[in-house]
């Protein structure tokens, strides 16, 4: 298998700096956020990479950097083989373009209201000047909806079938990479089985390759070849989904694994997590995960961890064995 | 719609039928239709189910917050035995905040941002338990320091946009407690919050309620949650009560098909299985419920009653549920 996907050194710094009457009023230095630093993976054609992490981690940045939403500060984002941002071959990046396509999370906001679910679908395709007959209704029975549902406007669907609509027009440009921000976070659980099931189906029928973001442990659990663990902005730990959820190996990825709610976890008397997730403006110094590590050492506070290969896995712990 | 069980003691929050009306142009709407629960002392009911099942309703049913046009049209609730549906409004709100306290999702919405957390808790505190300015300065320092603030005598000068999320939900829960209440509503308290907090938050939640004797009406989406912080749990569907009864019998052994489809259906119930198994279909619109029992057009044990009349209350292992074909019954049990 290649790598379909392959990021390398991802970095995005945000400026959130004052205006410039406040800083020159109030003496304040310029302000940056590195939503991203320093991020590399990669996805093999026909897998699910997910990555999690909680808010700030710089899950949803990344996910905007890989369909050209975002351009990365520094790094690079390759798609079979072509630089996005870096790339001057303008055929090839058309080309890359309508490989890739973007589900969101909330159905209610990335449907525009005005346009016939017709039109929504077709767009992907309409832009490029690609074919367009009957599009819509094969996608729509694809995706579980109806072909008479073409002409209906998005506030006649419920959540879920919302959701549907957006899958189908990630797939009306015949993409190979669909890259899922948080697609089943508004969903109800009953709805978001019924989504999760239409992505596996998809994914199979389609040859797809999905890069899934989310905070829910289990879903990732549930979709995902391998995972990927952000802590502000870092990948942490990385490893194939059961090496993971057997042995996770950075303290975080435990942290995580240990709080989230559990169905059997009847009464269960957990040591809740210490502290919360630091400013990402001023970060800790080296490990940023070290003011809320149960085994931080001296070293944690001075140096920050690379990523190395542990066990079938990859962790930036310098304690991790 | 449901029997009562005769209680052991007289519960703190005890609703008999509750039933909630929207009037519309179109007929009128039940979200909340026939509910009956108590809530023991120390204990912690969850209310699960999904959006628009009438979860939040019936809280805010209880402590008397439903939003014009909604009105309780039937039932009961009792708090401490002494009924509470029925008094006039200004009764119900020397309640509300000082026997029933109450925990909302968005933490930065149910407080004001013009005030500092130190002067919205003494404000509360004077209110209600009538102290005068020094004594509700330092009880409001104490609750801050019991939910968990650090520096809680620095930090109560300190206004909400100040504090994390998690942190301003830990001020919410202090302002609920400030009164001492019997009974505190939580309605998703943990739903906008990250993993680790939420796990902060619920053993909090856990801790309060066991050493100061709360009952806890929960209300979520998450079953995780319930499993975790519950005692028991009642599971609504379109309104109507499907299911309550012990939480661990309620998740691993449910009588109602709905209970046992939503639990299937979580990531984490088809582990190691390449698809997820899940209920057809989705909630019906209130102004489109069918006859019968709610449930029936997604239900697989569906048959002629079903479509027909109300589900019956039968009991299950320790609780009971609506359904003319159970998937668990006490043994026994006559299902009429």
């Amino acid at each position: 298998m290649s790598a379909l996907i392959s990021v390398r050194n991802l970095t995005r710094v945000f400026d959130v700096s004052k205006p410039w009457l406040n800083r020159v009023i109030e003496r304040l230095p310029r302000a940056h956020l590195t939503a991203v630093s320093d991020v590399s993976f990669e996805v093999p054609e026909r897998s699910v990479y997910a990555l999690v992490g909680e808010s700030g981690s710089g899950k949803s940045t990344i996910g905007k950097m890989v369909v050209g939403l975002l351009r990365p500060t520094s790094g690079a984002v390759e798609i079979g083989g072509v630089d996005l941002a870096g790339s001057s071959d303008a055929e090839a990046i058309a080309r890359v373009r309508s490989d890739i396509q973007m589900i969101f999370q909330d159905p209610f906001a990335s449907l525009n209201p005005r346009w016939r679910v017709r039109a929504i679908i077709e767009e992907p395709v309409a832009v490029r000047g690609g074919a367009t007959a009957g599009l819509a209704e094969r996608l729509l029975e694809q995706v579980g909806l109806a072909a008479g549902d073409a002409d209906k406007y998005p506030h006649e669907f419920s959540g879920g079938q919302r959701q549907r609509i957006c899958i189908a027009r990630a797939l009306a440009s015949e993409p190979r990479v669909i890259v899922c921000d948080e697609p089943t976070s508004a969903l109800d659980v009953s709805v978001q089985a019924q989504v999760l099931n239409l992505m596996s189906d998809l994914r199979e029928e389609f040859g797809l390759t999905y890069l899934f973001i989310s905070h829910d442990l289990t879903v990732v659990q549930h979709m995902a070849d391998v995972i990927g663990v952000l802590y502000l902005g870092r990948l942490v730990e990385e490893a194939p989904r059961d090496t993971l959820f057997a042995t996770p190996r950075h303290p975080y990825t435990q942290m995580l694994f240990d709080a989230a709610p559990r169905m059997d976890g009847f009464g269960r008397e957990i040591v809740p997590p210490r502290g919360e997730i630091p400013d990402p403006i001023n970060p800790p110094s080296g490990c940023a995960f070290h003011p809320r590590c149960p085994i931080a050492v001296e070293r944690c506070r001075r140096e920050r961890p690379e990523m190395r290969a542990v066990g079938g896995a990859r962790v930036a712990c310098h304690m991790a064995e | 719609m449901f029997r009562d069980m005769p209680p052991m003691t007289t519960p703190v929050l005890s609703v008999r039928n509750l039933t909630v009306e929207i009037p519309t142009r179109r007929g009128i709407l039940r979200p909340v239709d026939g509910v009956s629960l108590d809530i023991a002392a120390g204990e912690t009911l969850g209310v699960v189910g999904e959006s628009g099942a009438g979860k939040s309703m019936t809280g805010n049913a209880v402590i008397g917050l439903l939003e014009p046009p909604a009105r309780i049209a039937g039932g009961e609730v009792h708090l401490k035995g002494a009924r509470i549906d029925t008094l006039p409004p200004e009764a119900m709100r020397r309640i509300r905040g000082k026997r029933i306290g109450m925990i909302f999702q968005d933490p930065l919405t149910s407080l004001n941002p013009l005030l500092t957390v130190g002067d919205q808790l003494t404000e509360t505190i004077r209110v209600h338990l009538g102290l005068g300015e020094a004594e509700a300065q330092a009880r409001a320092i104490a609750l801050l320091d019991e939910v968990g603030i650090p520096a809680a005598r620095q930090r109560i000068g300190s206004y909400p946009f100040e504090f994390s999320g998690g942190m301003r939900q830990r001020v919410v829960i202090a302002l609920a407690l400030c009164a001492e209440p019997e009974l505190v509503i939580a309605d998703e308290p943990t739903t906008a919050l990250d993993v680790s907090v939420q796990a902060q938050i619920l053993a909090l939640l856990k801790r309060l309620c066991r050493e100061r004797g709360l009952a806890v009406m929960l209300v979520t989406h998450d079953m995780g949650v319930i499993a975790e912080a519950a005692d028991r749990v009642a599971v609504v569907y379109a309104g109507r009560l499907a299911e309550i009864g012990p939480v661990r019998e309620v998740i691993q052994n449910a009588a109602h098909p709905y209970t046992a489809g939503l639990m299937a259906s979580t990531p984490l119930a088809s582990l190691g299985q390449r698809r997820l198994r899940q209920i057809p279909g989705a909630m019906p619109r209130l102004d489109a419920l069918p006859e019968g029992c709610a449930f029936h057009p997604r239900c697989d044990r569906a048959d002629a009653p079903c479509r027909r009349d109300p589900a019956p209350t039968v009991s299950g292992c320790g609780g009971r549920a609506a359904c003319w074909y159970p998937l668990v019954q006490a043994a026994g049990e006559d299902v009429a």
